[in-house]
């Protein structure tokens, strides 16, 4: 992504961010007989964010006698990297999946299942990676119970098997 | 008095435990790319909810001093800095390695971040009691002032644009004013659920935003992207410099440590810039300054002296103003605070012994890192070999851990991804990580202390500006935002 479309995105989802929130901010019951009350803050910074996304917006909008490529060729516009988003969709429904199961699975079942499925998603897939990541998944998430949870005295989620 | 007591504190089993282990753990989360001192301090912190508060903030300490310097491992060995604060290593560190003088380069490295770590932890015990006794003078009204002053230097320095870092910085502070308002506790941003009345603990939003970000962030990187051949490693002689070279490094050494000092007492700029500027200052005050990036060893030694030397010196506003500079010193508030012990000049009144014993930790500490790294170096440097999507995915884990620990609770753990998905937006879009964390630490601050300061003035702003050090705190904030904009519209002119 460039400076610009960064920027453009950047702008507009602080806009819609900042007016969202200062709508909600309005609606704070008010209690303060001296000095501010409770909404003061929230809608101030509300207010702020929504004027800045709307002047990052703005200065981020293609000008006339400024042609696409001119503004695409920010200095670093080599810095940002394309976006594996089948990798990164992957990774973030197995911590979702992770963090679902935890309460009702259990720690050691639920990040052994995590481990192994995310070692699938980032490493090889040839037999030999996967015994061992499927090792490397079991021998862990029961080290990881018996350390915090022993060792350091950590309260753990333990599922609905007790 | 409290200096022979601090020594006995942490001349026991438990600290000197607590360094042994965190120094070298430090020292690998730093060696990795993408790993950071931050992110082992992080993680750790939930670690310490059972210890004694000395054995508790010593490993953190540890940590910082061992992330700090673990960098400079993998700048050398792989030409990629493990953390920020090592980039300038790389510049003559990587040639020097690939030449054949690894050992050598790694030898300077770990030698000079020494004794920058020594000056750092000198300014940080002359400094911080002074200081912290002059700011026992402050009221809510310079509170609330020097909080501003500090944001706005974080939201300037920490990316390229100020308007991005002052917009992170805002985010930061509504995002903190989720749950119950102080002083009335009118309940904002709850939308009616009871898990919000609390807001979001500090952990599971730092760990989200640094720890699960770097996950998020690794699967969305290209594959090639994610590798690199390391040198070939020979080992370095202790204590990696000889008498002459030492005495002939001096004044690069001096002005080194004297830039990471300064900028490190100054919120917001980090240890990321300090080796960059004492890199720059070192190569135009050098006889040869064209062999600067071709492996003069003179480069590593500007770079790991002011790296570590910003260490000592970025606590100084933690522990005498309460005010966090960048993302570690942050941690090491909540550290702090998860230990009942609130940072600021009441610090070394009420808990003088903990503050000495501290100043004597960071002493050891920097000394283990020496040795450490001297002695382990072969170690860290396989650390390197080892795949990473393993260390990622226990990263996670550990995460979720911590994160769980908070509170015992599954909220603090779904707080942790949704911040993580908010980091990877954030840094995706360009916008800096540091003014969103110290807007979310310094903001309830800004509140607190601004409703006070109103409520003992009848709702009056003039006593901010008839306060001499709080106007001019604000001062210096308005001084710095017009500097910048005039700096900017100057270079539109230029580019025109």
């Amino acid at each position: 992504m460039t400076d610009r479309k960064e920027n453009l995105l950047g702008g507009a989802l602080f806009l819609i961010f900042g007016l969202a929130a200062y709508v909600y901010a309005r609606s704070i019951p008010r209690r303060a007989p001296v000095g501010i009350d409770s909404g003061f803050l929230p809608e101030i910074v509300a207010l702020a964010i929504a004027v800045l996304g709307a002047v990052l917006l703005v200065r981020s909008l293609p000008r006339r006698g400024r042609t696409d490529g001119d503004a695409d060729r920010a200095p670093d516009a080599g810095e940002a990297e394309r976006i594996v988003w089948l990798t990164l969709g992957l990774t973030v429904a197995a911590i979702a999946g992770y963090i679902v199961l935890l309460p009702i699975a259990g720690f050691v079942i639920a990040t052994a299942l995590y481990l192994f499925v995310q070692l699938v998603i980032f490493a090889s897939r040839s037999p030999r990676a996967l015994l061992y990541a499927a090792l490397f998944s079991i021998v862990t998430s029961v080290a990881a119970w018996g350390l915090f949870r022993h060792g350091f005295g950590l309260i753990l989620p333990h599922g609905l098997w007790g | 008095m409290y200096w022979l007591d601090a020594l006995s504190a942490v001349l026991t089993i438990e600290p000197l435990l607590a360094i042994a282990i965190g120094v070298p753990i430090g020292m690998i989360f730093g060696a990795i790319p993408g790993l950071s001192a931050t992110m082992a301090v992080a993680l750790c912190l939930p670690l310490t909810f059972t210890m004694a508060p000395v054995t508790a903030l010593v490993l953190l300490l540890a940590l910082y001093i061992g992330g700090v310097s673990g960098g400079l491992v993998s700048a050398i060995m792989i030409g990629i800095p493990g953390t920020p604060s090592s980039i300038a290593t790389t510049f003559d560190g990587r040639p020097m390695a690939l030449k054949g003088e690894g050992g050598r380069a790694l030898g300077l490295a770990i030698f000079y971040s020494f004794v920058g770590g020594l000056f750092g932890i000198a300014v940080l015990i002359l400094l911080a009691p002074p200081l912290a006794r002059f700011a026992l003078k402050f009221g809510t009204f310079e509170y609330f002032s020097v909080s501003v002053f500090a944001l706005t230097l974080v939201a300037g320095l920490a990316g390229k644009s100020l308007l991005k870092g002052v917009l992170a910085a805002l985010l930061g502070i509504l995002i903190a004013a989720t749950g119950f308002a102080p002083t009335d506790g009118i309940p904002r941003f709850t939308f009616g659920n009871p898990q919000f009345d609390a807001g979001y603990a500090l952990l599971p939003v730092l760990l989200g935003m640094f720890a699960v970000n770097e996950i998020l962030d690794y699967a969305a990187r290209p594959p090639e992207s994610r590798v690199s051949p390391p040198a070939e490693f020979t080992r370095p002689r202790f204590p990696g410099v000889r008498m002459v070279e030492f005495i002939a490094s001096l004044p690069n050494v001096v002005r080194s440590a004297a830039i990471g000092i300064g900028v490190g007492l100054l919120p917001g700029i980090g240890s990321s810039a300090s080796n960059l500027l004492a890199y720059a200052a070192a190569r135009s005050s050098s006889k040869e300054p064209e062999s600067f990036g071709t492996g003069n060893p003179a480069g590593i030694v500007s770079s790991e002296t002011a790296n570590n030397a910003n260490v000592g010196s970025a606590m100084v506003p933690l522990m005498a103003l309460g005010i966090p500079g960048d993302s570690v010193t942050a941690m090491l508030l909540g550290g702090l605070m998860i230990h009942g012990l609130q940072p600021g000049p009441l610090l070394f009144t009420n808990n003088g012994l903990i503050v000495h014993a501290l100043f004597v930790a960071l002493l050891i500490a920097n000394l283990a890192m020496l040795l450490v790294a001297f002695f382990g170096i072969r170690f860290f440097v396989r650390i390197l070999a080892v795949p990473k999507p393993y260390l990622l995915a226990l990263v996670m884990v550990t995460c979720v851990i911590g994160a769980y620990a908070t509170g015992n609770r599954m909220f603090d753990v779904y707080t942790l991804l949704a911040f993580g998905g908010l980091g990877l937006l954030l840094t995706r879009l360009g916008f800096p990580l540091p003014p969103f964390i110290l807007g979310f630490i310094l903001g309830p601050l800004i509140e607190v202390n601004l409703r006070s300061a109103l409520m003992s003035s009848r709702g009056s702003f003039v006593p901010f500006l008839e306060r001499p050090f709080s106007a001019m705190f604000l001062g210096l904030a308005a001084a710095y935002i017009v500097l910048v904009m005039v700096r900017k519209v100057r270079l539109m002119r230029r580019a025109a």
